[in-house]
């Protein structure tokens, strides 16, 4: 189910110009080689299109990769090296989602979790702003926690 | 569109055995689309055969509105289940402030939380309440928590750290026809987190006039691939409470436990799941106990019940296919207690399988089998003996349940029953048949029947206990006791409820249920025959009273509660019940204190309000009123006891509270022991810090 959540935050995401060329129309989500989803992310959402744009959930291997990527999804399994991934794309325009309790504080943009049984997601507008993505206001109403420049807003 | 999460809560074991992380969402289209939809754990592998429910095509308010509980095998919305049903979430457990499981649990509307001391408490859904209230069934991950020595629970030694609970479920009303026996008027299942679903350490500690603790240290990891633990300890102290008389009640109570839980993924298919808990504690009381026959001698003395307690819990879940899954679950439990005046060891195994499947497009079927072995040990003393003082006794039980719809989404036929052979009585049989009707996504309107049983339990059958030895006639003294009833019998309710449930606003919604339950062969106290009696020596005249089943008789309640976004920011909880129950002797019934002491052991009205306020400053203040009426068996007079709190989320890893409880009163009793052989305490004003530091 978090696989439609994230086709859906591409949607709400504007990306910088020039990062998606208007050449390639694909818009690649990564996630790692061992993902224990990664079935259901390749089933649910690859080959669906946003737009003009067409979703490809691509597997990576190494940290390195990252770089052709437009979103990245970090699982909890990926705790350990989280931290240093994070810091290694910090302002680059890659909208990044994940789901422990530190994914935001780490430099993440889009965190999971769940209350009452429901899926929730908490945003960190400020390192998203310093990635140049936009995300669309729609997103921020949805959101639980709103992290803007200063202290967090607490909305619902 | 809508969505369901489908079919019934009372789902039995379901929430016992759960953790196969499958959701089946049951959709409103032509076909019925089973989507096996792996979420959020370890387990997370999409293992749907056949079509897949396209959720991209949701928008995502409506993916935010989908339930997602990982425990749950067959997941259902509360709103749809034909049952009274409560739920505390994560959240509420934050903003209750309480810091044990039955100050958590005044909060569920129709339960009755009643403290009696430091560390005991009476606790009971629909009447029928006392410290060992006998007819609520309570499970921990899906470990029965009531002991068979008596039916009902040593809250004491059944402490759950509270961080680690993921949800508690309250039914009230039968679950017998798929919980089992015992579950005759209520049900309370509480369920741990997933070890996946908490990760990194946390510590939290707390201190305040009342108590020190629960000092609590918890860290979870993972295994790569294979998959994830949580390793917990907690102690804590409360401190004695005043008794009627100014005293000193000695009830100070002590509890030091240890946890472990391990989720790991086998296969795609395959999941395991291992709990266990080490236990040792200590609580004391002022009890009113015979001390000698000769010369005759009774006096209130100071007891401390000495308890410990070891369990090992392994389930395994497989899915077959999309639509049909199975667990088998093992346990085994060992508990021991006693003070200088009873001693009471009980070993428990425990086995029970289940298989859930979907049969066509219309019924969904679970049914399941168990075993359970207890075995225990008596230690006689003068107060208490048991004969045989060591007994093994066998459960064995089987169950179904289909659940049909009649019109999909509209209307949906629950039939449940349950087949059981205990050593006590023998063959049991409980059936429920549960309607419910759902005309809209805003309304529901349930109705159910159901049969349940209590089986006696040991004390009820084999037990003696000397309640008092006095001076008599020519020097021989007198003893007067309480003897079991080898044939007892079952205790037997037939339940008629129904409920109607609204939500015209996605900020309001109310939840009410009305129910007529009628009992048969409830557990009276008969006097026997005066009688001389030699063993124990010295030769002296007894008094006994046996237990019979002489007693029947009828409830009526209404349980109503609601939920009220007032603003964004604040929440409101009200909250109200009410109770009559009249009990009546059959002809040949000499009982003489249960009518009263049982009708008057109960609240007619129990109201409450709660509130939840998110401030400015990642401030977060709570506050809670619950007004309890009198109880005339009892002479407790009626009580309005107001907590509150406030939190600090100082920032993302730490959090600090202040709370205050029973603020209203410097001291006010809440419940008396029907026996009165132990001095109740009077509960305190009291006010606590806490600190949680997660990392």
């Amino acid at each position: 189910m978090k696989a439609a959540f994230l086709f859906h935050f591409a949607q709400f995401v504007d990306w910088p110009a020039g990062v998606l060329n208007s050449g390639d129309p694909s818009l690649n989500l990564c996630i790692f080689d061992d993902e224990p989803r990664r079935q259901e992310l390749q089933s649910t959402i690859d080959g669906k299109t946003i737009g003009v744009r067409v979703f490809h959930v691509r597997l990576i291997y190494q940290p390195q990769e990252i770089q052709g990527c437009n979103m990245l999804f970090l699982s909890r399994d990926e705790a350990g090296r989280q931290t240093s991934i994070l810091k290694s794309i910090r302002g680059m325009p890659i909208l990044t989602v994940g789901e422990t309790a530190n994914f935001l504080s780490d430099g993440g943009m889009i965190r999971f979790h769940i209350e009452n049984d429901k899926i929730r997601f908490d945003i960190n507008l400020v390192d998203a702003e310093a990635s140049h993505l936009k995300i669309s206001s729609r997103l921020l109403l949805l959101a639980t926690l709103v992290t803007q420049s200063g202290a967090p807003d607490r909305g619902r | 569109m809508q969505v369901h999460a489908s079919s019934c809560f009372l789902f039995p074991k379901l929430h016992r055995f759960s953790s196969v992380a499958t959701v089946y969402l049951r959709v409103t289209q032509r076909a019925l689309f089973l989507a096996g939809l792996a979420l959020l754990t370890l387990s997370g592998r999409l293992s749907v055969a056949g079509q897949i429910l396209d959720l991209t095509q949701k928008s995502l308010e409506d993916l935010m509105s989908i339930e997602v509980t990982s425990v749950s095998k067959k997941e259902q919305k509360t709103s749809q289940a034909a049952a009274a049903v409560f739920v505390i979430s994560r959240e509420d457990i934050g903003h209750s402030g309480a810091l044990n499981i039955p100050d958590l649990l005044r909060m569920v509307p129709g339960l009755d939380v009643a403290q009696i001391d430091a560390g005991k408490w009476a606790i009971s859904a629909r009447g029928f309440n006392g410290q060992y209230s006998n007819k609520l069934l309570v499970l921990v991950d899906g470990r029965t928590v009531y002991t068979p020595i008596f039916g009902g629970v040593f809250w004491d030694s059944q402490n759950v750290p509270l961080g680690s609970i993921e949800r508690i479920e309250v039914i009230r009303g039968p679950g017998a026809a798929v919980w089992g026996s015992n579950a005759v008027n209520g049900v309370i299942n509480i369920i741990t987190l997933k070890a996946g679903d908490t990760q990194g350490g946390s510590v939290a500690a707390s201190a305040g006039n009342g108590s020190i603790g629960p000092e609590t240290i918890s860290y979870s990891g993972k295994v790569r691939k294979l998959g994830a633990y949580r390793v917990s300890a907690e102690g804590f102290q409360v401190n004695a409470l005043p008794t009627f008389a100014g005293l000193d009640g000695q009830d100070d109570w002590r509890l030091v436990l240890g946890r472990f839980r391990t989720d790991t993924t086998l296969s795609a298919k395959d999941s395991l799941t291992t709990e266990g808990d080490i236990y040792r504690g200590n609580a004391g009381e002022l009890a009113f106990i015979p001390l000698s026959l000769e010369p005759p001698e009774n006096a209130t003395v100071a007891l401390r019940d000495r308890f410990t307690g070891e369990n090992l819990l392994a389930r395994w879940n497989r899915t077959i296919s999309s639509g049909s899954e199975t667990s088998l679950q093992v346990y085994f439990e060992r508990t021991n207690r006693g003070d200088s005046s009873y001693g009471v060891g009980l070993n428990t195994f425990d086995t029970d399988f289940q298989h859930h499947f979907v049969w066509g497009a219309r019924q969904d079927i679970v049914w399941g089998l168990g075993y359970r072995l207890s075995t225990d040990d008596i230690d006689p003393t003068l107060r208490v003996s048991a004969t045989p003082a060591n007994r093994g006794t066998q459960l064995f039980s089987s169950f179904a349940q289909d659940e049909i719809a009649i019109r999909r989404d509209r209307v949906h036929l629950n039939l449940s029953a349950r087949a059981e052979n205990n050593d006590y009585t023998g063959f049991d049989f409980q059936p429920s048949a549960r309607l419910i009707w759902t005309p809209d996504t805003k309304n529901s309107v349930w109705g159910a029947v159901s049969h349940a049983d209590r089986i006696p339990a040991r004390s009820d059958t084999d037990f003696r206990v000397n309640l008092e030895a006095l001076p008599g006639p020519g020097n021989v003294p007198i003893l007067v006791s309480l003897f079991g009833n080898p044939n007892q019998k079952n205790e037997q309710l037939t339940a008629f409820e129904t409920g109607y449930r609204t939500a015209p606003s996605s900020r309001f919604s109310l939840d009410s249920t009305v129910f007529y339950n009628r009992y048969r062969d409830l557990l009276s106290q008969e006097p026997g025959a005066m009688r001389i009696e030699t063993n124990p020596a010295p030769v002296h005249l007894l008094i006994p009273t046996y237990f019979g089943n002489g007693l029947y008789g009828e409830a009526q309640g209404i349980e109503a509660f609601a939920n009220w976004k007032v603003t964004r920011r604040w929440t409101l909880s009200p909250g109200y019940s009410f109770f009559s129950l009249h009990l009546h002797k059959f002809a040949g019934s000499q009982d003489s204190g249960s009518v009263f002491g049982t009708e008057g052991g109960t609240p007619n009205h129990q109201a409450q309000l709660r509130s939840s306020l998110d401030l400015p400053w990642k401030l977060q203040w709570n506050a809670s009123a619950y007004f309890v009426n009198r109880l005339p068996a009892q002479s407790i007079p009626s009580y309005t006891r107001l907590d509150t709190g406030l939190t600090w989320r100082a920032e993302e890893h730490i959090s600090l509270s202040l709370v205050g409880q029973n603020l209203l009163k410097d001291l006010h009793p809440e419940f008396t022991g029907p026996d009165a052989t132990v001095q109740s305490g009077l509960m305190r004003r009291e006010a606590y810090g806490k600190i949680t530091w997660s990392f």
